[in-house]
C-alpha cells in the first residue's frame, strides 16, 4: 500500500512540472502570456523566502530581535551590492547566528 | 545554429559553471535531506521505500508534510492534495520552459521536467539572463547535481536517523530564505520587477498569517500579474 501511495505522489509532483510542457496540451503562449511568465522567478521565489523571514507560527515577527528579520533584511541589502551570490549567504548566515545569540 | 547550440549546451564550461552555481544551494537543503530521510524511517516507511520517496517524488517540502500527514494517519486523498498543493509552483517553471521544452525531445522534455525544482529553475533563470539564451545542458546539470545531493542526505537521514535534534536553532531555514534573497534581489532593478516582488511578498505574508496552504502559488500569481500590468502601463507611457 505504501508503494501505492508513494507511486501516486511521485506521479502528481511529475504532473505538476510537466504539464505545461506538454506538447499535447494545445496552448500557444503569446506575448502577454512570455510577458507574465517573465516575472515567474522573483514573484515566486519571494513569495517562499518572506515567509521565513517575516513570520513565525504563522504570526506576524517584525520584532527587532528577531534573528531571521534582521538577518533577512541585511541579506537584502548585501545582495543589491555584492555580487557573489555565495558571499551574502555566508555574510547572512553570520549575522543570523549573531543575532541568534546576542538578540 | 542548431549543431552550434547543441554543442555549446553539454561543453565543459557549461557544465562546470552549472554544478559550481547550484552546489550552494544543494548544500543548503542536505539538512532537509536528512530530515526528509530519518522523518520517513520514523513514519514507518522500509528503508527502501524512505530511499525511493527521495528518488521518485524529489520534492522536499512536499515530501515532508506528507510524511506528517503519514504519521498522523491522515486519509491518502489529504496526503495527494498537499502533495498537489505544495508542489504546484512547479506548474509556473513549467510554463516558463513551455516554449524551449517543445523543441525538444521527448525523453529530453521528461528529464528537463523530472529535474525541474526551486533551485534548477532560478539559477538557469539567471543564467539565462546573463547569456540570452535558455541552455538545456546547464538546465540538466544543475538540476542533476541537486538531485544527487537531495538523494545522498536522504540516505544519510535513513541511515543515521534523527541525528540534527531540534533544527529550528541551526538556522537551515534562514540558510534556505539567504539564498532565494540573493538569487532574486539583484535582479530587481525596474519598477515592475519590484511591483512583482512587494506584492508577492505582502500576499505571501497574508496568506501565511490565513494558513493558506496555496498561498505560494497565490503570491506568485499576484507578483506575476503586478509585474505585467506595471510593464504594460509603463511601455504605454513612454
Amino acid at each position: 500500500m505504501m508503494w501505492l501511495l508513494l507511486c501516486t505522489m511521485a506521479l502528481i509532483t511529475f504532473y505538476n512540472r510537466y504539464a505545461l510542457m506538454s506538447p499535447r496540451l494545445k496552448l500557444t503562449l503569446g506575448d502577454n502570456a512570455q510577458l507574465l511568465l517573465k516575472y515567474t522567478a522573483p514573484a515566486v521565489l519571494t513569495g517562499l523566502w518572506v515567509p521565513i523571514v517575516f513570520t513565525e507560527h504563522q504570526q506576524l515577527n517584525v520584532d527587532p530581535t528577531n534573528p531571521y528579520l534582521v538577518a533577512g533584511l541585511v541579506a537584502v541589502v548585501l545582495s543589491r551590492f555584492i555580487k557573489s551570490p555565495l558571499l551574502v549567504v555566508g555574510l547572512g548566515m553570520v549575522v543570523f547566528f549573531a543575532a541568534s545569540w546576542w538578540l | 545554429m542548431t549543431i552550434k547550440s547543441k554543442s555549446e549546451a553539454w561543453s565543459r564550461e557549461v557544465t562546470v559553471r552549472a554544478i559550481r552555481d547550484v552546489l550552494p544551494l544543494a548544500i543548503a537543503v542536505i539538512p532537509w535531506g536528512l530530515l526528509a530521510g530519518s522523518l520517513a524511517i520514523e513514519s514507518g516507511l522500509t528503508p527502501l521505500q524512505a530511499q525511493c520517496m527521495s528518488l521518485l517524488v524529489f520534492a522536499g517540502a512536499a515530501q515532508l508534510a506528507s510524511l506528517n500527514l503519514i504519521q498522523l494517519a491522515s486519509p491518502w486523498i489529504a496526503i495527494f492534495s498537499t502533495t498537489f498543493v505544495i508542489s504546484s509552483r512547479h506548474l509556473l517553471y513549467s510554463a516558463v520552459y513551455r516554449q524551449e521544452a517543445l523543441k525538444l525531445p521527448r525523453l529530453k522534455r521528461y528529464i528537463l521536467a523530472f529535474l525541474l525544482t526551486d533551485e534548477m529553475f532560478i539559477v538557469s533563470e539567471n543564467y539565462r539572463k546573463e547569456t540570452g539564451a535558455f541552455s538545456y545542458g546547464y538546465a540538466v546539470v544543475s538540476g542533476l547535481v541537486f538531485y544527487i545531493v537531495w538523494n545522498i542526505a536522504s540516505f544519510a537521514g535513513i541511515v543515521l536517523g534523527g541525528v540534527l535534534g531540534n533544527t529550528d536553532e541551526l538556522g537551515f531555514e534562514f540558510a534556505v530564505a539567504a539564498i532565494f534573497i540573493a538569487m532574486v534581489m539583484p535582479g530587481v532593478n525596474n519598477i515592475p520587477v519590484l511591483g512583482a516582488v512587494l506584492v508577492s511578498a505582502g500576499v505571501a505574508i497574508v496568506a501565511e498569517l490565513n494558513g493558506l496552504s496555496y498561498g505560494i502559488l497565490l503570491a506568485g500569481l499576484s507578483g506575476m500579474t503586478t509585474g505585467f500590468v506595471l510593464e504594460k502601463w509603463r511601455g504605454k507611457s513612454s
